[in-house]
């Protein structure tokens, strides 16, 4: 009973130790957590699991975290759902997808290696 | 004193002789025999009664014949006949008559008809004098159709300066009317006598003048003529008349002038060009040298070179037997020496100069390539430096990661020490071991990547590198399951690569290849390692029928640390090929289609790779 009400954060990321990293992270701070290695299995769970919220990288094998942005945001059963970009990619990257017209800036944005004690604080702000 | 016989037929034979031996003794026989006429004596009723050898000799025997069965042929007396009106007034006659000869041959002549008077003052008989004109006949018409047809104009004028005859040419493109007009008012339409008048020296010293004149034809256009004057006729004052006789070259003119502007137009290209220009002709004899051959040879003297100077500065190509086989030869790359001993890199062509079948000589074209060269080589360290550039942007996304992985080792390390939880000291420690090991191997990776060296360039057959390559992994990939087949290409020449640069290449797309064919679902992985030659290009491709990439990664695969096998790769495989590859002076590019597989196509242009063969000689040299 106690694990339903646990919220759940889905971590798309294809580097396996920061999945490891992310999944302990977030478990130990009360989170429920699934995972997914690249940007199209990412969407599929997304759809599967309705998470309460998303932690994504941009760039990834198969289906990149930017397409997957997208295909959430074009889902009226995603398009609610806050997204956390978790990203190596360059800062002005933050920028780009942040102006975009076609897709609302995302909810959070961190540069890897993150500051742990602002991605929890973000990730409360938005889910509880 | 004339005795004369009255009936010359009728009178008995001695009458005849003693009228004979009268005329000769008043004609003289020998005076008679020797004038160089035909002379011939009729009476009233036509007879002949006597005649000179030459008459005989020209109408035939005449004894006994009336003159115009003589004369005519026929067997009545002519109609108006000219004789008779002799007889009857006594006038002397020239006229001109057509008859036959002895031959039967029409004949022209003009006959002069004289009255003989006996004692009493009566004629008696009528001398007829006849001189052929048949020739002077022909000479006439001859003449005058030489006069009228001639491609000349041709005037007769008088030391007025009238024209006193014209030919047909001359009528037909100056007027008709020109009878009697000036001269320079019908060739020039002057008023006054030309300023530099030919026909002017020829009246006055009597010699021939040529000149070059202008006139204006009838339709008002302009004809150039070359006129010639010659005195025609004297009269005791001087040249009383003057034959102009003038040859049109006005086609000739323009000719000239659109042969003036083609070779004008021709000379200042030449000169123009940018590419060196050397013409020798079949004489062996230096005949063209443009400015830009002038300097690319370092040719400063205003004299040509001789041939022999010429080809020890050129190609041996063009003084050997190369244009007796080919029409042309084109080098794309050669060299030639100026004449300051510098070797100059050049593109040359030859080629033979031909006119109409006939051999002229020859041309040389050399194309200054040091421009060329030191661009190419330019543009291989450009392209080599932005690999790098490239490269250091994409590092920093792999090194975040790494350093994300050790954050993340050590703070599940340290979260298990906390909890006291040794499977999560254990899975961090892994993680921090696995990332340190993955960032040395980056740093290792990088270092030989960034070194920037220069490929050590040999001629090698590019099929042994292909199946070095393939014999390295056979045994691998069947173990896993893959097959790989090696399709060397036939008559590949060597080329000049860096054995072992192409290794890694190929190292790195064939175990790219083998993995992406493991990912096969439903197995029978296979990897081909095709070698080839294309349009003067070396070309590698690896093709395997693996996963495939759509279009949003194959634009990544050479650009960033990119790679598709987790925690396996540091990503540097393909940009350390691709950089490899520039170094050579080539490209890499892929096609790729999900689920089908995908070939990685390896091209090295020969030209390149002997430029770079060139400069690492040179470099070797100054070292």
């Amino acid at each position: 009973m106690e694990e339903k009400s646990l919220k759940t954060i889905l971590v798309v990321e294809d580097e396996p130790d920061v999945v490891s990293y992310l999944v302990t992270f977030f478990t130990t701070n009360g989170y429920n957590v699934v995972s997914a290695t690249d940007g199209k299995k990412g969407y599929e769970k997304a759809k599967a699991n309705h998470p309460d919220l998303i932690t994504l990288d941009i760039l990834m094998p198969e289906e990149s975290g930017v397409r997957m942005y997208r295909n959430l945001h074009d889902d009226p059963t995603t398009n609610e759902i806050p997204v956390i970009m978790i990203t190596g990619y360059r800062s002005d990257f933050k920028k780009f997808i942040e102006t975009r017209k076609q897709v609302s800036p995302p909810a959070g944005y961190f540069e890897k290696p993150i500051d742990r004690d602002a991605v929890l604080e973000k990730v409360k702000e938005l889910i509880g | 004193m004339i005795w004369l016989v009255k009936e010359w037929c009728c009178l008995p034979s001695a009458a005849v002789s003693a009228m004979t031996e009268q005329m000769e003794k008043f004609f003289g026989r020998e005076l008679f025999e020797q004038m160089p006429f035909n002379l011939a004596v009729i009476d009233r009723d036509f007879n002949v009664m006597t005649a000179n050898n030459n008459f005989e000799d020209y109408f035939g025997d005449w004894k006994g014949r009336h003159c115009y069965e003589i004369y005519k042929g026929v067997y009545k007396p002519c109609s108006h006949c000219q004789a008779l009106d002799t007889f009857r007034d006594g006038k002397v006659r020239v006229v001109d008559g057509v008859g036959i000869d002895r031959h039967g041959i029409t004949r022209h002549y003009v006959a002069h008809l004289a009255p003989l008077y006996d004692n009493d003052g009566q004629i008696k008989y009528v001398m007829e004098m006849t001189t052929d004109l048949t020739e002077t006949r022909r000479w006439q018409r001859e003449y005058d159709l030489l006069f009228d047809r001639v491609p000349c104009y041709i005037t007769v004028i008088d030391n007025d300066f009238r024209i006193i005859r014209a030919n047909e040419k001359f009528r037909r493109t100056f007027g008709e009317d020109v009878q009697n007009r000036h001269c320079f008012e019908v060739y020039k339409k002057r008023k006054t006598i030309c300023p530099s008048c030919p026909a002017v020296e020829t009246f006055s010293d009597g010699s021939e003048h040529v000149s070059n004149q202008v006139g204006i034809r009838q339709d008002g256009t302009q004809t150039h003529y070359v006129v010639t004057t010659s005195p025609l006729s004297r009269e005791k004052d001087g040249i009383a008349h003057v034959i102009e006789i003038a040859t049109d070259i006005t086609d000739i003119r323009e000719l000239e002038g659109q042969l003036k502007q083609a070779h004008d137009l021709y000379e200042s290209l030449i000169s123009n060009s940018a590419t060196g220009i050397i013409a020798v002709d079949s004489g062996g004899e230096s005949k063209i040298m443009n400015p830009a051959a002038r300097e690319l040879l370092d040719w400063k003297a205003r004299r040509m070179p001789s041939v022999e100077s010429l080809l020890k500065m050129l190609p041996d190509e063009f003084g050997g037997t190369g244009l007796i086989n080919e029409d042309s030869l084109d080098f794309l790359s050669t060299s030639i020496l100026s004449k300051s001993n510098e070797e100059i890199p050049v593109r040359f062509r030859a080629v033979e100069l031909k006119s109409r079948g006939k051999k002229l000589g020859k041309a040389a074209f050399l194309q200054d390539m040091r421009d060329m060269k030191r661009l190419e080589a330019e543009k291989l360290d450009a392209e080599r430096l932005g690999a790098v550039g490239q490269t250091v942007a994409g590092l920093a996304h792999t090194i975040k990661n790494m350093l994300m992985g050790l954050e993340g080792g050590m703070y599940m390390a340290n979260l298990g020490l906390q909890q006291g939880n040794s499977e999560l000291i254990l899975e961090g420690w892994e993680i921090l071991q696995r990332n340190f090991e993955k960032t040395t191997t980056l740093v290792k990776d990088f270092l030989s990547f960034a070194k920037g060296r220069l490929p050590e360039l040999k001629l090698v057959d590019p099929n042994d590198i292909s199946r070095d390559i393939i014999d390295l992994y056979k045994v691998t990939a069947r173990n896993q399951g893959v097959e790989l087949i090696l399709e060397p290409g036939e008559g590949i020449r060597p080329a000049f690569l860096d054995p072992s640069g192409m290794e890694t290449c190929l190292t790195n797309l064939i175990s790219n290849g083998i993995d992406a064919a493991l990912m096969r679902e439903e197995g029978g992985g296979r990897v081909t390692l095709r070698t080839y030659e294309d349009k003067d290009q070396i070309i590698f491709e690896s093709i395997d029928n693996g996963s495939g990439m759509d279009s949003e990664i194959q634009e990544k695969v050479f650009t960033t640390f990119f790679t598709t096998k987790g925690g396996k790769g540091t990503g540097l495989g393909l940009l350390t090929t691709r950089k490899i590859i520039q170094e050579h002076g080539g490209t890499i590019e892929v096609e790729s289609s999900p689920d089908e597989g995908s070939i990685f196509r390896i091209r090295l242009p020969r030209d390149r790779l002997e430029t770079l063969a060139g400069n690492s000689l040179t470099r070797n040299k100054e070292d």
